[in-house]
């Protein structure tokens, strides 16, 4: 037995394997959902995404790095020999003997 | 959730592996940058590597003497490493030494006194503080005072390895380049004091810092004030032992309240000047070069780029909580209304009159079949034992192993077959529901088995003429391995809390292709199946809610189904899943909109599902990295603990889903391992579908769609 007639009212898929075998190939088909026939959406994902995903990682990198590899040397400081003595110069109270 | 497994992709068309690593690259370089930053703010508040440890040693064995009863200022750099020495403050010459700032609170009101007298200071500034307010260390040193260590942490070092007391310094200078562009050649332990106190255990500490080029700060004079004694005390704790003997003064800027450190300054100042002190920064009463000194180049920038991500850091936390906050709110809000809402619907479930009077005409049993040899056999002969009357329709879609054969050669009496061209799951439904006798259609999935009186309980419900379409109860079968077993808690809960709940509010949003039951009249109003999304089961199952109908959930009815064996069967069957109910929220998006019971479902339903289904395993990832943050950067133990706790809720829950479910709740050890790998398996496919939906990729089955192909269904009675 053969499906004659389609049983459904309605149904945009459904009479593709029944009786529609006439349709020509060229006829443009409904992209199915999220299907974007055209690719700009993924060509705009990649354009996008790349320079994204890049400086995120080197940011990663970078501000990772700056939680392990460091200068933790100090600055050179010159103490006299001897006994301290005064400095000449700085906010020094003039009453200073 | 189970649906029907579509075994025809992964046997004829292999996944492509070739996935543009775009999608994998991007989210892991931005987790990877949110770990990152979760650090810097922890580093900030003072909440990554926390330590609270105070060492108290009293053997002094390895101390020399001349330290422990020398000046304040020890020298163990360079060649003096191995005979550090210690300098005294000269007469009549007062340090006055601030510890644990920069405050925003406190250091301006320090800063204005010490400007208002015109001396100068020190503060020894901790790393986090110094990260948080840049523009004080600025304040200061434009003040002209003198900026020293205090690490990064304030830990006490004694309990520290070389390497974290190396780190301590390093990122403490870092900090300072960025916000000041200079370093510090003076340190100050934390919970240090007087030179006296050296011990065997901070002595080792000191020697440390020494070779890296650090002059140690102790005092002379510890005011407590942090203790808060009252100004009088405060004042005379910082007066010399010996009248005219130059001293380093310890106060605090930072920790608490300073108003008692602050009205002491002023009176230390006036009562020290008027005994003809001076007052000086470190460097000046050594009468040595300066210990702030500038930095250029390499050293400056890196400090600048921690001080902005730092800063970036802190921003962004607030944000990230809020998400997080917003993934518990979802998780806890879910388990709230499936506690609320189950019990009340298993209550309903053991009323066998629930539904009037029993339903036992006869009903039409759809088994669409895909290359189902292995399977087709048993699938049969569960039905034949069918303690209700049936008819069964297998519709055989273009099979190239064999499966109409073999339906063929069992001649089962009740059974029909229907042979059609390849073309999809949603035909082969349609086709039999076009030859179905019967006004009750169950469908059922070619390797799925029915127990006797499944389709007795699955159709009980359509007594009730509102009711246009029934979800059964799917189970593993094959849960003795630990993928199966994961499998299974994951049904288990999915149908039992999940359904049940959704079944209260009347919201169902897939019926599993595994096991389900439709009134023909729903199809037909809805136009049958619709191969526009991958899951035409939660594609049908929205339709017949937006058309009006209630959808129950009959969880007598179970159907043994076989689970996804390898993780890459599985991730590909969810890769459809996820993907298919997507695509099937999409397609009913205006349903938000609309009026009736379409806009019910579209304003209770859809976003119930979305924010289950989607929104929160989207930010789940958000919970794996505080996860992760706390355990390696901040407080394990606490942590651990309440990570432990939600575990412990939802073993708690899926206990009681196991109890509803009549199992042994034998699988639910496999919990734990659970949540750190299957979880993790499931946010990542979702992740993956989601970009796919995004980028309108095409999917390697959706070219399975025949467009134009001639398609005879070829009936053969059986």
């Amino acid at each position: 037995m053969r499906q004659a007639s389609p049983f459904f009212e309605s149904g945009p898929a459904y009479p593709e394997h029944l009786g529609v075998a006439e349709t020509s190939p060229q006829e443009p088909v409904p992209a199915p959902v999220f299907v974007d026939q055209s690719g700009l959406r993924s060509r705009l994902f990649r354009r996008l995404g790349w320079p994204v995903s890049v400086v995120g990682a080197i940011l990663a990198a970078v501000m990772g790095g700056s939680l392990i590899g460091m200068q933790s040397d100090a600055p050179a400081m010159e103490i006299p020999p001897g006994p301290a003595y005064l400095p000449t110069s700085g906010p020094l109270p003039p009453f200073w003997p | 959730m189970s649906r029907h497994q579509r075994r025809r992709q992964s046997l004829l068309r292999p996944r492509r592996l070739a996935a543009p690593p775009l999608r994998f690259f991007m989210p892991l370089s931005l987790l990877a940058c949110l770990l990152v930053l979760l650090v810097l703010r922890g580093l900030a508040t003072n909440e990554a590597f926390h330590d609270t440890r105070i060492a108290t040693s009293v053997d002094k064995t390895t101390v020399p003497e001349t330290l422990l009863k020398g000046g304040p200022v020890i020298d163990a750099r360079g060649e003096r490493n191995e005979r550090p020495v210690s300098y005294r403050i000269p007469d009549r010459t007062a340090v006055l030494s601030f510890d644990d700032g920069p405050s925003p609170e406190w250091t301006p009101k320090i800063l204005d006194v010490l400007a208002a007298h015109d001396i100068h200071a020190v503060f020894f500034v901790t790393g986090a503080m110094t990260t948080r307010h840049p523009e004080l260390i600025r304040q200061i040193v434009a003040g002209g005072h003198e900026i020293g260590v205090h690490t990064f942490t304030h830990p006490d070092l004694a309990y520290q390895s070389e390497a974290r007391i190396s780190w301590e310094l390093g990122q403490t200078q870092l900090a300072l380049a960025g916000v000041a562009g200079i370093h510090s050649a003076l340190f100050r332990p934390p919970y240090s004091s007087d030179a006296s106190a050296l011990d065997d255990w901070n002595y080792p500490v000191i020697k440390y810092v020494g070779s890296h080029g650090y002059l140690t700060a102790f005092i002379d004079r510890d005011t407590d004030d942090w203790k808060r004694p009252g100004v009088d005390a405060i004042v005379e704790a910082a007066m010399p032992r010996k009248p005219g003997a130059g001293e380093l003064i310890l106060l605090h800027d930072a920790g608490g309240d300073r108003t008692e450190t602050l009205a002491a300054l002023e009176r230390i100042i006036d009562k020290l000047q008027g005994e003809g002190y001076r007052f000086g920064t470190i460097s000046e009463a050594l009468g040595a070069t300066d210990a702030n000194v500038r930095v250029e180049g390499y050293q400056l920038w890196a400090g600048k780029g921690f001080i902005w991500a730092s800063r970036a850091a802190v921003l962004t936390l607030p944000v990230l909580v809020g998400l997080l906050a917003v993934v518990g709110f979802l998780n806890f809000g879910r388990f709230a209304l499936m506690l609320v809402l189950a019990p009340l619907h298993a209550r309903r479930s053991r009323r066998r009159d629930a539904w009037g009077a029993p339903v036992t005409e006869p009903v039409t049993v759809l088994v669409p079949a895909y290359n189902e040899r292995e399977c087709i056999a048993n699938t049969l002969n569960s039905l034949a034992s069918s303690d209700y009357p049936i008819e069964v329709i297998v519709v055989d879609d273009g099979s190239t192993d064999g499966t109409a054969d073999i339906v063929e050669a069992m001649a089962l009496p009740f059974v029909r077959l229907i042979r059609q061209a390849n073309g999809g799951k949603s035909s082969a439904l349609n086709t039999g529901i076009a030859a179905a006798s019967y006004d009750i259609i169950v469908m059922m999935d070619g390797d799925t088995v029915f127990e006797p009186s499944t389709v007795r309980e699955l159709v009980q419900p359509f007594g009730d003429r509102t009711i246009g379409a029934v979800a059964g109860n799917a189970k593993v079968g094959n849960r003795e391995s630990l993928i199966g077993a994961w499998q299974h808690i994951e049904y288990v809960l999915g149908h039992n809390l999940d359904r049940r709940m959704y079944d209260m509010l009347n919201v169902i949003p897939t019926i599993p292709g595994a096991v389900g039951a439709f009134r023909k009249e729903a199809l037909r109003r809805v136009g049958g199946m619709s191969d526009d999304t991958l899951a035409e089961d939660t594609d049908i199952t929205m339709a017949v809610l937006c058309d009006g109908w209630r959808i129950v959930y009959a969880e007598r009815a179970r159907a043994w189904t076989e689970a996804p064996a390898s993780l890459q069967q599985l991730w590909s069957q969810r890769y459809r899943w996820s993907y298919g109910s997507m695509q099937a929220m999409w397609k009913h998006r205006r349903a938000v909109t609309s009026r009736g019971p379409a806009g019910r479902f579209g304003r209770l339903g859809l976003p119930l599902v979305v924010m289950f289904g989607v929104v929160a395993p989207l930010l789940a990832p958000l919970v794996d990295m505080f996860l992760l943050y706390g355990v390696l950067f901040a407080d394990a133990p606490i942590t651990l603990a309440s990570w432990g706790g939600f575990i412990l809720l939802q073993a708690a829950l899926s206990w009681y889903a196991f109890r509803l479910d009549g199992e042994k709740p034998l699988h639910l050890i496999s919990l734990p391992v659970q949540q750190v790998v299957y979880r993790q398996l499931m946010y990542i496919v979702l992740l993956q579908s989601v970009i796919t939906a995004l980028t309108g990729g095409r999917l390697r089955w959706q070219k399975l769609r025949r467009t134009g192909e001639v398609a005879a269904p070829v009936e053969v009675r059986a």
